[in-house]
């Protein structure tokens, strides 16, 4: 009977650990954790994006307002 | 074995009730009830050379153009409607009266206006005379660094209505020191917005705002796609719509956004019974495809949309040269704009 009980108790407590980590604002949280730290590193300079900021025109990319602002060489 | 498929049905809804649901759908507008094409009167400004004229506005007998890619100065002030020059002040450069960046700017009263410069994250006052044809600094007002980085405001009475940088919430209203004070609403993605990147979001979702304080009409516009979002902040209302590009695309890569959609809108403005926007409504594919082909793609837009405060598409204006900011005059039926695609700065147009 114990036994049952504390396998009942053990699947009780997963599904909501489950609950917990499958919901969106844990990930929210992380993310904004995440961009603070990626704002921070973009204004030290650091291009780990690999962001390339083309031409002269009014698209906002780190600080200076370009005709595109592309990851790599091509928008896909 | 029944206990435990209870046990396991409560936690599947806790998996459902605490992951926010994708698949809000917004109304689309496609078309227009009227449409008109019309046609630019070029204003002449002999003594001013503008590379990038990007903002204009007028207030009683004074016009202000602001030149985003200046060679020295980001504010010119003209006399109107005569457009003799008076002024030019917001000097580019590095020192402490100097501007690093002009977002936008707007007037105060008749001779002072507010300039937003996002790289030094402040919004300072400037006087304007015409008598003396000179502009001193009044007033700076440094942004709180929790903004991160401001890209559109607009002054009210009491505060400024700022865009969120971080798309933790849709805007901020931030008081007289800078500081702010209530946060208000969130981005209207249709994708699953808990799942998504926020700062990369709130990057393609960068919007131009304006509003009319004697209505209370707060609207906005994409740049990067084709959504506008109006708040009316009497009725406390708030309306969504997507035009046929839809919302911005972007792709995000380490926390930022990269645009991959469209050009969508560069300026709107509210008054009192209608929002003006400029659309370009062109895709990056087709400039890329352009600058391949060895031309350069136009830079600006053709359309003038005109919705009314509840959203409703009321005429769609196509303009035969290509424009970026603009100031609306609906008792005249005039609307001044500016171009950066020719040495003819300053269109005006007749409604």
């Amino acid at each position: 009977m114990k036994r049952k009980t504390l396998v009942k108790l053990i699947l009780a407590t997963g599904c909501l650990i489950a609950a917990y980590c499958f919901s969106g604002n844990g990930e929210t949280t992380d993310l904004n954790k995440l961009a603070f730290q990626n704002i921070e590193a973009l204004a030290q300079g650091e291009n780990d994006a690999d962001a390339n900021c083309f031409g002269c025109g009014s698209v906002d990319c780190r600080g200076y307002k370009v005709e595109y602002k592309i990851s790599g060489l091509s928008l896909e | 074995m029944k206990r435990f498929a209870y046990i396991l049905l409560i936690g599947i809804s806790a998996i459902i009730s605490c992951t926010d649901s994708p698949g809000t759908h917004y109304p689309r507008y496609s078309t227009f009830p009227n449409e008109k094409a019309i046609s630019a009167q070029v204003i002449e400004l002999d003594t001013v050379f503008n590379r990038y004229p990007f903002r204009v506005a007028v207030k009683d007998s004074m016009a202000i153009v602001m030149d985003l890619h200046n060679a020295d100065y980001y504010f010119h002030a003209f006399t109107y409607p005569a457009w003799k020059h008076i002024v030019s002040f917001g000097k580019r450069g590095e020192g402490p009266e100097e501007m690093l960046s002009a977002e936008t700017f707007q007037f105060n009263s008749p001779d002072s206006i507010y300039a937003l410069d996002a790289n030094k994250m402040q919004i300072s006052r400037w006087a304007v005379s015409a008598g003396n044809r000179s502009a001193t600094r009044q007033e700076v007002i440094p942004l709180d660094k929790s903004l991160v980085r401001s890209l559109d405001f607009y002054a009210t009475d009491s505060c400024f209505l700022i865009p969120d940088y971080l798309g933790e919430h849709r805007y901020w209203q931030v008081d007289y020191n800078g500081k702010p004070v209530k946060s208000i609403g969130k981005i209207p993605t249709e994708k699953d917005f808990a799942r998504e990147n926020h700062p990369a979001l709130a990057q393609a979702w960068r919007s131009f705002i304006d509003y009319n304080p004697h209505n209370g009409i707060l609207a906005m516009v994409t740049q990067l796609g084709e959504s506008i979002e109006i708040y009316n902040t009497k009725e406390n209302t708030h309306t969504v719509l997507y035009g046929p590009n839809g919302e911005p695309q972007f792709k995000s890569v380490k926390g930022e956004g990269f645009p991959t959609g469209i050009m969508g809108f560069s300026d709107i403005k509210v008054t009192d019974k209608h929002i003006y926007t400029v659309f370009h409504g062109v895709k990056f594919k087709d400039k890329l495809a352009s600058y391949q082909r060895g031309e350069k793609p136009e830079d600006g837009g053709r359309y003038i949309y005109v919705f009314d405060l509840k959203g409703n598409p009321i005429q769609k204006y196509i303009l035969d040269k290509p424009i970026y900011g603009i100031d609306v005059n609906e008792k005249t039926k005039t609307i001044i704009a500016t171009c950066v695609e020719s040495d003819e700065p300053i269109l005006e147009f007749n409604l």
